[in-house]
């Protein structure tokens, strides 16, 4: 278990955005319109965001068209559940007082 | 970058509010077509009925047919770009379809209701408790819905019973129809 707390991750948004992918079935998809409504953030901040966590390997992002419109869709990859599994279990560490709080 | 016992509280009740919220959104996104193709069955399926009362009984058949067969391509189709484990979607809903329909022939062979309108408001209170049940758990929504559509069952059967199949492809038909549109906006 790790010993000290993932930066990347522990991020407000970023937290919430890996945490509504791992809501996902593995491997599943969601669009970007409605992972903005599911962390309540803007187009611009969303986007700066998955970029931080597609750099760090713990998103894929896929675009593509349906029809003539341009579709955005995210997923957690392996890593990154993993990375969340861990940091959820090192928070949970600290509420036990397993873990040392700052 | 130490954490504070409050900050670690906080992080996991965020993460557990998302996944709730994107849980819901799921749901709303999933149930939201097949809303619109059974508020379009309802409408033309008790607009036969009381134009031709005759014709009811063969007319629901190949409407629920229809719907059956709609519900699992629609499933089919949300599932298109899901992995293999969930790939069973347009089966199931198809399954469900197929299980309320039995449900309600087997019910109207006990039951023998001797009204045209108990044998309309029969599946429409059904479905309304269904959503309804659904929303105390998935969204409020469903419940919104559930409830709606109990109200307007009861309503029309209490005081338009004479135009109660014109008043159920309106309002019932309808509060489906717009559930649908409802939840895709969600």
């Amino acid at each position: 278990m790790p010993t000290e707390v993932n930066g990347l991750i522990h991020q407000p948004l970023r937290l919430k955005i890996m945490a509504a992918l791992n809501g996902l079935p593995p491997r599943e998809a969601i669009e970007f319109t409605r992972l903005k409504s599911i962390v309540e953030a803007t187009d611009g901040n969303l986007g700066a965001h998955l970029a931080t966590l597609e750099q760090a390997g713990y998103v894929q992002i896929e675009k593509d068209f349906v029809g003539k419109k341009p579709r955005t869709r995210v997923a957690l990859t392996r890593d990154g559940r993993k990375a969340l599994v861990q940091h959820v279990a090192y928070l949970r560490d600290i509420l036990e007082g397993v873990a040392p709080a700052g | 970058m130490p954490i504070s016992t409050q900050e670690a509280a906080e992080a996991l009740t965020d993460i557990a509010l998302v996944q709730h919220r994107a849980s819901i959104l799921r749901g709303y996104e999933r149930g939201a077509p097949h809303f619109v193709l059974w508020g379009l069955i309802w409408m033309v399926g008790y607009s036969l009925t009381d134009i031709t009362p005759t014709m009811a009984g063969p007319g629901w058949l190949v409407l629920d047919v229809i719907g059956i067969a709609g519900s699992y391509f629609l499933g089919r189709a949300a599932a298109a770009n899901v992995p293999v484990a969930s790939k069973n979607y347009g089966r199931r809903f198809s399954a469900v379809g197929v299980t309320l329909f039995a449900f309600i022939l087997a019910t109207y062979f006990i039951m023998k209701p001797n009204s045209a309108p108990q044998f309309g408001a029969f599946p429409a209170l059904l479905m309304a408790a269904i959503y309804t049940l659904v929303g105390i758990w998935r969204g409020v929504r469903w419940a919104v819905s559930g409830v709606a559509l109990g109200v307007f069952t009861v309503a029309g059967f209490a005081l338009f019973k004479e135009h109660f199949m014109l008043w159920m492809a309106a309002a019932g038909g309808g509060a489906l129809l717009l559930t649908g549109l409802w939840l895709r906006r969600a």
